[in-house]
């Protein structure tokens, strides 16, 4: 089954944000974000447009599926 | 303090006093005997101002707090934590009639009993909820933070 992967963290990184600064700007908890980068939860529709829309690309570029090997 | 009162801690702080509840009243099945009714009871009011007031500190610093509390996180998690409860609920009360079938005996419900499965019920779901919380985010605080 292909895996939710996402590049949220390089995109914070570039952007100077902290995982709080982050979530207050889409308006979840540090904790979610934590498990944003780590492909520990999947977010719904809503949060990935908020986010992909913090850092100006679109949803696809910011994550995308990848085959477990 | 109400600003820095998060849900977690309201969590933590309700499964304490619901663990502590729980146990006071085993206290008092097992060693009534032994222990004067009045220390028992002085204990069950203990937990039980300890119980609401946790509640009503947290709605104060839902109010109050400009940070996010409650995200599509918690409501996964809470969720989660309610199906399993309900899973567990439907299992023991499956059991206990079972029981009670085999034995020929029957369940005398008091409302001492009814509030101690009700205490369990939030101890289970609120137990749960801190389990899932913190089974990811273990290292939640370690992670580098620029």
């Amino acid at each position: 089954m292909p895996t939710l992967t996402t590049k949220i963290k390089e995109y914070r990184q570039k952007a100077g944000l902290k995982q709080e600064d982050l979530g207050e700007m889409v308006g979840v908890r540090r904790e979610t974000i934590f498990r944003l980068e780590k492909g520990l939860y999947n977010p719904s529709l809503k949060l990935a447009m908020d986010i992909a829309k913090v850092f100006g690309v679109t949803i696809e570029e910011l994550f995308s599926f990848e085959d477990e090997k | 303090m109400l600003n820095e009162l998060s849900y977690n801690r309201m969590k933590w702080y309700r499964f304490t006093a619901s663990i502590f509840l729980i146990c006071v009243y085993i206290l008092d099945f097992a060693a009534k005997p032994y222990l004067p009714k009045t220390l028992l009871n002085s204990l069950v009011i203990i937990a039980l101002i300890f119980y609401i007031v946790s509640i009503f500190l947290f709605i104060g610093g839902q109010k109050k707090s400009k940070k996010v509390i409650l995200d599509e996180l918690t409501k996964h998690n809470e969720a989660k934590a309610a199906q399993f409860t309900y899973l567990l609920l439907t299992f023991a009360v499956f059991l206990g009639i079972l029981l009670t079938r085999l034995t020929d005996k029957n369940i005398t419900l008091s409302y001492e009993v009814l509030f101690c499965v009700l205490i369990a019920i939030s101890a289970v779901n609120d137990g749960y909820y801190l389990y899932l919380e913190g089974r990811g985010g273990q290292d939640a605080d370690t992670d580098d933070e620029d």
